[in-house]
C-alpha cells in the first residue's frame, strides 16, 4: 500500500510531518489555484505515506497551539478546533523536530488574540440509553442456600441464640437475623440454610459463613457444603415510560399483564431465565437470575424491545 | 344526637364500589369519565347479580350439607359457562403465579421470613382447595382443558392496547391506574382482601363465606362489568348500521369486532372521542340480555325447552 520508497520508523513521541504542511503553509499566501493544487498534494502525500498523516492527528492532541496552527489548513478538524483568523507568519527554524517542538515556550509559540481553548467545543461523555440503564441496576437482594451436613435441633437452636424466631406453627423452620451484614436465615431441620436479605453475593456468602458458625458454635457438627447463590433481585431504570399493552400484544407467549391482579407486566426471558417485572414507569425488577451476568444480559435484550413501545 | 348516630351508621357504614367500577369502566374502554349515573346502573346490578348467586350457592350448599359457602358452590353455578371457566381457570393460575412472585420480592425488600424455593417449605400446597382442581372435577369431559384459545379476554387486551395507542402519557398513567382497580379491597399484594367485598354483597352476615368464595366472587363480579361494557359497543356498532349497506356496521366507531379494528376510525377524534355510557344503552344490553330472539332460546329455535337463558351476566 505505502509507495513511498523509505518506511519511516515511527518516533515513540509523535513529531509532526512538517514535510507536508510546509506546502500547505505556503498556500495560505497564494491563489486560489494554488490551493487547489496544495490541497491534490496534500490528498496525495495521504495516500503516499497515510500511516505517518495519522501519527500527525495522533500527535496534535497533544502539542500546543503553534502546531495546530501550522496545522490549520489541512487539518481534518479532530480537535473541533475552527481556522482561527489570525494565520503565523511563517516561521524560518519551523523544522525543529522532537520533543521542543511540541512545548508552549518553544520560540515559535505566538501568543493569540483568541484563546484556543475557547474555539475548542467541549464534549462531555453523555452515557447512551442502554449503558445508563445498565449503570441504573441495583442488586436488591441475593438468596444463596448451604448445607450443614448435619440435623439441626431447631428448638435448641431457638432457645440459645438470639434474633431469632421460631414458630412451628407458622413455619418449621428458625428464622435467624445477624445484622453485619444485615441478612436473615431460614434453617431447617436437615441441616439446610437459605440465607436471604444480603445485598450482594459476597454479603451473602460471610452471612451464610456466620450463620454456619453461630450453629458450630452451639455445638453441632456444622459443615459449609455446597453454598450456592440461588436467586438475585436487581432493580433498573429506563428513565422512559413503556406501553404495556402493546408490548403483551406483540409478545404473547412470553408475557402476561393482568392489571387487575398486578400492575406490572410479567416477561419471563427464556435465554438467560430471568422473569421480568416491568412496570408503565419505566422501572424493572429482576428475579430468578443466578449471576450478575444474566441480569445485565437480560437488560441488553429487553433494552431495545422496550424502547419500541416507548411511550411519549 | 339520636340522628347523629343514625347519619354515622347509614353514611359510614354503607359501602360501595362506584369508584371502582368507574375506573373499570374506563378500563374497558368507556369515557375517563363515566356517566355517574351509568356506574351507579352498573353497580346496581353487579350488587344484584352478586346477590343472587350467593343465594343460589347457598341453596346448592345446602344440598350438599354443608354450612358454609365455599368455592366449589360458586364454581358449580358456572358449570354451564365453559368460557368463562376457563377464565377463571387462567385468572387462578395468574394469581397463583404473581402471588409467588410477590412473596420473593417483598422478601427482598423487607428481609422477612418466608420459604423460597425450598423443598422444605411448602406452605401454599396444604392450601383449600384451589379453583383449578375444582374446575378439573367439575369438567368431566375436558371441555375446559380443550380450550386453547381465550377469545374475550384476546379481545378485551387488543380494545386496550388500541385505546393506548395514541395517548398522551399524562392520559395512559391514568388510565394504567384505572385498569389496575378491582373487587379486592385497596391493599398492595397478597394483602389484598375482601373485606370491603363482603361487607358490600353480605353486609348482614346472612351466609358464612370462605375466602375462596370470594375470590370467585370477586372474579364474577368484575367480569360482569366487563361484559356490560363490551355488550355497550355491540349495541353502538349494531345501531351504526344503514339498511341496504351490509358493510356499514365495519365502518368503525366501535370496537368490539375484531373486524372494525382493522380500520380503527373511532380513534380519530382522540381518545375522548369516545362518547360516555349512558343510562339507555346499558338497558338495552339487560333487556337484549333477557329476551334472546335468536340463538339456542329464541323463538325460532328448535329446541326451545332445553334450558332457560342463564340468569347471570358473567355466566
Amino acid at each position: 500500500m505505502l509507495s513511498s520508497p523509505i518506511r519511516r520508523t515511527t518516533p515513540s513521541v509523535p513529531v509532526p510531518d512538517w514535510s507536508c504542511f510546509a506546502k500547505a503553509k505556503d498556500s495560505t499566501s497564494t491563489s486560489h489555484e494554488e490551493i487547489a493544487r496544495s490541497a491534490a498534494n496534500n490528498i496525495q502525500t495521504v495516500n503516499t505515506n497515510g500511516n505517518q498523516v495519522c501519527n500527525n492527528d495522533k500527535g496534535s492532541l497533544q502539542t500546543n497551539a503553534s502546531v495546530s496552527k501550522q496545522e490549520n489548513y489541512g487539518s481534518n478538524g479532530l480537535m473541533g478546533l475552527h481556522s482561527s483568523p489570525h494565520v503565523a507568519p511563517p516561521t524560518p527554524h519551523s523544522r525543529i523536530s522532537g520533543e521542543i517542538a511540541l512545548t508552549p515556550t518553544h520560540s515559535s509559540y505566538t501568543p493569540q488574540s483568541i484563546n484556543p481553548h475557547s474555539t475548542m467545543t467541549v464534549l462531555t461523555p453523555i452515557p447512551s440509553g442502554p449503558s445508563q440503564a445498565k449503570n441504573s441496576i441495583k442488586l436488591q437482594n441475593c438468596v444463596s442456600t448451604v448445607n450443614l451436613g448435619c440435623e439441626l435441633k431447631l428448638l435448641d437452636i431457638y432457645c440459645r441464640t438470639r434474633y431469632s424466631e421460631y414458630n412451628p406453627a407458622r413455619f418449621h423452620g428458625v428464622v435467624m437475623k445477624i445484622l453485619e451484614p444485615r441478612a436473615t436465615a431460614l434453617v431447617f431441620r436437615s441441616g439446610k440454610i437459605v440465607c436471604t436479605g444480603a445485598r450482594n453475593e459476597h454479603d451473602s456468602y460471610i452471612a451464610a459463613r456466620k450463620f454456619a458458625r453461630i450453629i458450630q458454635k452451639l455445638g453441632f457438627q456444622a459443615k459449609f457444603l455446597d453454598f450456592k447463590i440461588q436467586n438475585f433481585i436487581a432493580t433498573a431504570d429506563l428513565r422512559f415510560p413503556v406501553r404495556l399493552e402493546a408490548l403483551q400484544q406483540a409478545h404473547g407467549q412470553f408475557t402476561s399483564y393482568e392489571p387487575e391482579i398486578f400492575p406490572g407486566l410479567v416477561y419471563r426471558m427464556v435465554r438467560p431465565r430471568v422473569v421480568l417485572l416491568i412496570f408503565v414507569n419505566g422501572k424493572i425488577v429482576f428475579t430468578g437470575g443466578k449471576s450478575r451476568n444474566e441480569i445485565s444480559e437480560a437488560l441488553e435484550i429487553i433494552y431495545p424491545i422496550l424502547r419500541s413501545y416507548r411511550k411519549n | 344526637m339520636v340522628s347523629y348516630f343514625t347519619l354515622d351508621g347509614a353514611g359510614e357504614g354503607a359501602v360501595n364500589f362506584q369508584k371502582e367500577i368507574s375506573n373499570m369502566m374506563h378500563g374497558f374502554g368507556d369515557n375517563p369519565n363515566p356517566n355517574a349515573a351509568t356506574v351507579v346502573l352498573v353497580e346496581s346490578i353487579v350488587l344484584q347479580q352478586l346477590r343472587n348467586m350467593l343465594q343460589d350457592a347457598w341453596h346448592w350448599a345446602q344440598m350438599r350439607g354443608v354450612k358454609v359457602i365455599t368455592n366449589y358452590e360458586v364454581i358449580f353455578l358456572m358449570r354451564k359457562n365453559k368460557m368463562k371457566l376457563k377464565r377463571l381457570f387462567d385468572y387462578q393460575k395468574k394469581l397463583d403465579s404473581i402471588e409467588k412472585k410477590q412473596f420473593v420480592i417483598n422478601n427482598a425488600e423487607e428481609g422477612v421470613m418466608s420459604g423460597v424455593l425450598e423443598e422444605e417449605s411448602d406452605p401454599p400446597s396444604k392450601k383449600r382447595r384451589n379453583h383449578t382442581d375444582i374446575i378439573k372435577d367439575l369438567d368431566e369431559q375436558d371441555e375446559v382443558l380443550h380450550i386453547k384459545f381465550d377469545v374475550i379476554d384476546y379481545l378485551r387486551k387488543v380494545r386496550a392496547a388500541k385505546i393506548s395507542e395514541i395517548m398522551s402519557f399524562e392520559k395512559y398513567e391514568a388510565y394504567h391506574k384505572a385498569r389496575c382497580s378491582s373487587f379486592r379491597s385497596t391493599g398492595s399484594g397478597i394483602n389484598k382482601n375482601f373485606a370491603k367485598l363482603e361487607k358490600w354483597i353480605n353486609s348482614g352476615k346472612e351466609y358464612k363465606l370462605m375466602q375462596s368464595a370470594l375470590e370467585v366472587l370477586s372474579f364474577l363480579a368484575y367480569e360482569t362489568v366487563a361484559d356490560l361494557v363490551d355488550a355497550v359497543f355491540l349495541i353502538r356498532q349494531d345501531a351504526k348500521k344503514k339498511s341496504g349497506d351490509p358493510f356499514s356496521k365495519f365502518e368503525g366507531g366501535s370496537f368490539c369486532n375484531p373486524a372494525s379494528l382493522s380500520n380503527a376510525v373511532y380513534i380519530k377524534s382522540g381518545f375522548e372521542g369516545v362518547s360516555a355510557i349512558t343510562v339507555a344503552e346499558i338497558r338495552e344490553v339487560i333487556r337484549r340480555f333477557y329476551t334472546p330472539t335468536v340463538g339456542m332460546n329464541g323463538l325460532f329455535s328448535r329446541n326451545i325447552s332445553s334450558d332457560i337463558s342463564s340468569k347471570y351476566i358473567a355466566i
